[in-house]
This record gives structure tokens, C-alpha cells and sequence, in this order.
């Protein structure tokens, strides 16, 4: 049976990749790319890198795994949280495939926080604040500290320090590279290593050929220097979770919410939902999740239960406009995207953007339109994977749920039986 | 900690500091966490076990004294007792502390100006107009603690952000057990918020 290596690149679309490649900027990569074994594929809703890692992990939807965002709400007494692994409430691949008895070693992917004691090393990704926390087995911690690996960069640095902003970018991947150097040579029949620094880079420089084109050419020699250390004998797995374009505005749901009067604050100048009043309808979260403020589930519920699908369907006729007016691609039913144990925990409707109008949780925006120092937003249907020497399903015909039963299909690991089996291969 | 005995989150504070609301936001998330949880609100503990009582430091000891009292034998019966009164006296709430032993000081820290604006009695009002004599704050003293296990600045954070440090101090110290959501102490929570806001994720 076949090793497999995966390198997964954060938030690297397939557009940009193609047009990088055509411009010759990435020439490594461009070897490596098999004609059938290279798509354009989708992400999920919302487009966040933890519900897409989540949906990765655990070939699920997120109804399933239970991960809908990178900050979510308990409905009573209501609590805004920051989920983490402990929230995702699925077996993953690399415990699916520890259990399988074989060994996986993972190296920063998103919603591994804290790290699960798998067969081998877990590393989790930037929700970790400190390495001696996010490792498993502990006891590596300080073989990384002393190979120079970091956690993440400070994304912050990007608008007050550039030189390090960049410095810590090639800090970062030339550790992720130390580390498949480091422990490549341990036994493993599953191997992932994410890169993130593509997208802090692409949420800041996205509109920016001249920095993205250098960013890339360096990230190419990354890549080729990563490729030197895997073995012959092991298949290799590239992908993104989503795409990325610039953003031309963003929209605030919760003003347009508030200005229907369907979301009321207790204040006149609000720090958070926690000081909502009981007389509102309706909330949203970032990106675009809709809550109804419903009697028996929320704390300060209005909604009778009874009146659920009609409330509903009245919000969904008013977001109508939104679609109407090009602002929104389209407004989703929690069932129809999700299902699962976690569905009551899904926001009532999901609003699917367009790309290039990034919709907000902000609630103390006065206007329904701005912008913000963030350049970048992510696209659900323009992610990449590049299965080397394998034959995919078509481009968009397939997404980020369906590619773990086609992973444990080559490892010859059993799928769980609820796990969404489509597969991604041909 | 005896794991058979609860333990004592005591808050003090000025009138209208957000004692109360803390008090009943902390049961709500600690009885969520299986935990059998009685509060001692100043106000209804006047009402009640404290009737006849007044506003002289003598009598407000007294009523302290009462409430430890209680507090302490709920406590020994493993019962998780948060009092919400106002305590001004740092010398009967040391004494609480020495009884009680599981004893967590929770400061509810609010400018006066702030609380009198709250007002959520109307008293400050009354105290203000002369209409009611020994009131907390006003012409009656309140020693904030030296060093409590938890200092909440209820005009700068919200209830949430309040509980949430009570709950990290009570899993540091042994009382509580972390659940799911509790993976990150408060300070890096606010590293990951922080990283997370500077990407627009939140």
C-alpha cells in the first residue's frame, strides 16, 4: 500500500495559480502538474478556512461535524465562543487512519487545536498560541523550537511592519520546511503539511501583482525544496481549501438587519450581540450565518415556535432585494446545505456571496457598505487540488467533503459509514 | 479542595456594580456545568434572614456574618454558593474568607459615577437627595479589596467577557474542570480574537 503526502496551501485559488503558471512565475509547480489530475473544485458555506478544513478532516458537512465558523454562539445563555478541535465533533482522518493502525504525522492544520492523541505527531495550527500546547507527542515541542518552527505569523504586522510582516512569512515556511525535514524520516503512511502563510499573504496583497508575484516565486522554491525530502514511494496530495479575490466593498448584514428593525439593541451604541434586545428577530454572524431569535433556543427568544418557517420564509422574501440588487448570489435554507446532528446548531439561512462583496458580522457599522484594511476575501468555487499522477472528477464537480473517502480509499483504510462518500476520483 | 464540598464565589462591589447580574450569569453557565448552585443576593438575604437589620457598620457586619454562615453550610453540603452582596468591609469579608476556606473574591469594579448613572434601584437617587442616610458610596465607605481572585470592570467589559474570567479562575484553581470551550486561558483567547480580527474572520 502507497504512502500519501499532503501539502495543503491555505486559501490559494486556482485562477491565480493557472495565471502564475501561464506568466511562468511558478515553474516548479507547473512540473508537477498531471493533466488529469489537476481541478478547479468547491469549497463550502460559509467559505471559512475552519469549516473547510473540518469538512476536509472528516469528509462531512458541517451539520455533521459541527463546525460553522471562526466564532460561533451558544443560543442560551447566550455566549459568543471561539471554536476549536474540541467543537468538531467527528473523527478525523488522522485518527480514522491511526485507528487503522497506521501512523499519521500533521503539521498545522486548521481546527487541530487542541492536537488529538493520534498513532504519531499532531501539530496543531494557528488557534494554538504555544508550541509546548499544540504538539502531540509533547515531548517534540522542543525539537521545533530548536528547528525554528513557529505557529503563525502576526497578521497584524502586515499593515504597521511590513519588512517583518514578510520576514516572519519566510520564517514560517522555511520552519514548516524544517519540520518535513526533521521528521520525514519517521515511519508514516499519512504525512500533512498546510502552509497558512498563503493566505495572510493573499488577504493583504491580493490586489497587489507585484508582492503576490514575488511571494509566489519564493513560495515556489518552497515547494520544490518540501518535494526533495519526499520519498519516491509516496503518492502526493496538493490542494487549497478556497479560493480568493479582492474585495471591491463589504457588506454589513447586521446594519441592513437593524434597519429593517428586525435586530434591536438594549444601547445605543453596542460593543457586542450579548446587549441585543429581546425584541429582535434576527442576528447574523460573519460571514453571511442568520440566526432567528427563537423562543425555547435563544435566551431572550421572541420567535413562538410555531411561527419558525413563517418568520422565515418572511426574511428570506425580504433578502430577496439583496439578490435582486447584485449584493448577494444567493440566500440558503440551513437544510439545504446542511445535515447531520449538529443542523440545530446551523445558522436559520446562510447567505452565499458574490465575489468581491465580503459580507459582516460588524455590529456598530452605521452604513450598509464600507471597506476595511483587509484586501482579500475568500471564493467558494475556485479552490485547487493537484492529485499527482491520479484522475479527478471534473472541474466544480466535486468538493472539499468528498476528498477524504477518496484518501482513505488509497490507504486502504475502510471509510466510516457516515462519512459522505462521493470521492473525488474518477 | 474537598470534592464533596462546593465552594464560595463572593462578590463585592458597589450598589449598582453589576454584582447581581455576574451572580445569576455565573449560576446560569455553572449549573449548565452540573453543578448544584445557590445565590445569596444581598437584597433578598435582607429581606429574609437579615430582616430587622440596618445600615450601621455593626449591623452590616452582622449581616455578612449571616450570610457566611449559610453560605458555609451549603458549601459543606456541596453546594457551589455565590453571595451578591455588597460586603463593604474588606476586615468581615478577610473573616468570611478564613471560615469559608473554598473562597473566591470576585471585585465587581465600577466608577461610583458609573453605578449612579445604572441606578438600578433608584437609590443612589435617594441617597443623592438625602432621603436615605448610610449608603455605599455615597456617604458610607467601601474598601475595595487588596487582592481578590477576580476583578471584574463591569463599565468595560460585558457580562460575558466578566464570566468568562471568573470561569477561567475557577478552572485554574481546581474547582471547576475545562470543558469543550474552555481550551483557551483568557489571555490567549485574546491573542487567537486578536489574530482573528486582524484577519477579518471576526
Amino acid at each position: 500500500m502507497k504512502r500519501l503526502f499532503i501539502l495543503s496551501i491555505d486559501g490559494v485559488p486556482y485562477s491565480l495559480l493557472t495565471s502564475l503558471i501561464d506568466m511562468g512565475v511558478m515553474p516548479f509547480f507547473k512540473s508537477l502538474i498531471t493533466e488529469k489530475g489537476f481541478r478547479r473544485y468547491n469549497s463550502v458555506l460559509p467559505t471559512i478556512s475552519s469549516v473547510a478544513w473540518a469538512s476536509f478532516m472528516t469528509g462531512k458537512n458541517p451539520g455533521a461535524h459541527g463546525i460553522f465558523g471562526f466564532i460561533d454562539r451558544r443560543p442560551s445563555p447566550f455566549k459568543l465562543y471561539l471554536p476549536t478541535g474540541k467543537n468538531l465533533r467527528s473523527k478525523t482522518l488522522f485518527e480514522i487512519v491511526s485507528d487503522a493502525g497506521k501512523r499519521t504525522i500533521s503539521f498545522n492544520v486548521p481546527m487541530t487545536t487542541p492536537p488529538r492523541k493520534v498513532n504519531g505527531v499532531m501539530v496543531s495550527g494557528f488557534l494554538s498560541t504555544k508550541l509546548h500546547s499544540a504538539v502531540h507527542p509533547p515531548e517534540i515541542a522542543q525539537k521545533l523550537e530548536y528547528i525554528g518552527y513557529i505557529i503563525d505569523v502576526d497578521p497584524s504586522l502586515a499593515l504597521k511592519d511590513e519588512s517583518t510582516f514578510w520576514k516572519q512569512v519566510y520564517n514560517a515556511l522555511e520552519g514548516r520546511k524544517n519540520a518535513v525535514k526533521t521528521f520525514i524520516g519517521q515511519e508514516w503512511d499519512m504525512f500533512m503539511l498546510h502552509i497558512m502563510e498563503t493566505d495572510r499573504v493573499n488577504h493583504f496583497y491580493i490586489h497587489n501583482p507585484e508582492k503576490l508575484h514575488s511571494f509566489y516565486t519564493e513560495l515556489d522554491h518552497y515547494i520544490k525544496g518540501i518535494f526533495e525530502y519526499i520519498p519516491d514511494d509516496a503518492d502526493v496530495l496538493l490542494l487549497s481549501d478556497h479560493g480568493f479575490c479582492s474585495i471591491e466593498k463589504e457588506f454589513y448584514v447586521n446594519t441592513y438587519l437593524s434597519r429593517k428593525g428586525l435586530l434591536k439593541f438594549k444601547v445605543e451604541d453596542p460593543k457586542s450581540l450579548n446587549e441585543m434586545d429581546s425584541s429582535t428577530i434576527a442576528y447574523s454572524l460573519i460571514p453571511g450565518r442568520i440566526y432567528l431569535n427563537l423562543k425555547g433556543r435563544e435566551e431572550m427568544g421572541s420567535i413562538p415556535q410555531g411561527d419558525y418557517n413563517r418568520v422565515r420564509n418572511e426574511i428570506v422574501d425580504m433578502l430577496g432585494e439583496l439578490v435582486d440588487n447584485g449584493i448577494i448570489k444567493r440566500v440558503w435554507l440551513k437544510e439545504e446545505l446542511y445535515s447531520g446532528p449538529f443542523l440545530d446548531e446551523a445558522p436559520d439561512i446562510i447567505l452565499e456571496p458574490f465575489d468581491g462583496i465580503d459580507i459582516k458580522g460588524d455590529i456598530n457599522r452605521k452604513e450598509l457598505f464600507g471597506k476595511s484594511s483587509i484586501k482579500g476575501m475568500h471564493t467558494l468555487e475556485d479552490a485547487f487540488i493537484l492529485w499527482i499522477g491520479k484522475e479527478l472528477k471534473g472541474n466544480n464537480s466535486f468538493s472539499i467533503i468528498d476528498i477524504a473517502s477518496s484518501i482513505l480509499d488509497e490507504l486502504g483504510v475502510g471509510r466510516p459509514p457516515d462519512m459522505e462518500a462521493s470521492g473525488c476520483l474518477a | 479542595m474537598n470534592r464533596n464540598e462546593g465552594f464560595v464565589v463572593w462578590f463585592t462591589g458597589l450598589p449598582s456594580s453589576g454584582k447581581s447580574t455576574l451572580a445569576q450569569r455565573l449560576k446560569d453557565e455553572l449549573i449548565k456545568r452540573g453543578f448544584r448552585v445557590e445565590v445569596l443576593d444581598g437584597d433578598v438575604v435582607r429581606e429574609h434572614i437579615s430582616r430587622g437589620l440596618g445600615f450601621s457598620k455593626e449591623d452590616r457586619d452582622e449581616n455578612i456574618r449571616r450570610i457566611y454562615h449559610v453560605a458555609y453550610l451549603l458549601k459543606r453540603n456541596g453546594v457551589v454558593v455565590i453571595t451578591a452582596a455588597i460586603s463593604p468591609y474588606r476586615e468581615i469579608r478577610q473573616e468570611a474568607r478564613e471560615l469559608l476556606k473554598d473562597f473566591v473574591e470576585v471585585y465587581a469594579s465600577c466608577p461610583v459615577e458609573k453605578c449612579i448613572e445604572r441606578d438600578v434601584k433608584g437609590m443612589y437617587k435617594k441617597a443623592l437627595a438625602g432621603e436615605i442616610k448610610n449608603f455605599t458610596g455615597i456617604d458610607d465607605p467601601y474598601e475595595p479589596p487588596e487582592n481578590p481572585e477576580v476583578i471584574c470592570e463591569t463599565d468595560k467589559e460585558t457580562v460575558e467577557e466578566s464570566v468568562k474570567k471568573i470561569i477561567n479562575k475557577l478552572i485554574e484553581m481546581g474547582y471547576i474542570e475545562p470543558t469543550d470551550e474552555d481550551v483557551y486561558t483568557e489571555e490567549e483567547e485574546e491573542i487567537i480574537k486578536k489574530r482573528l480580527e486582524d484577519l477579518g474572520y471576526i
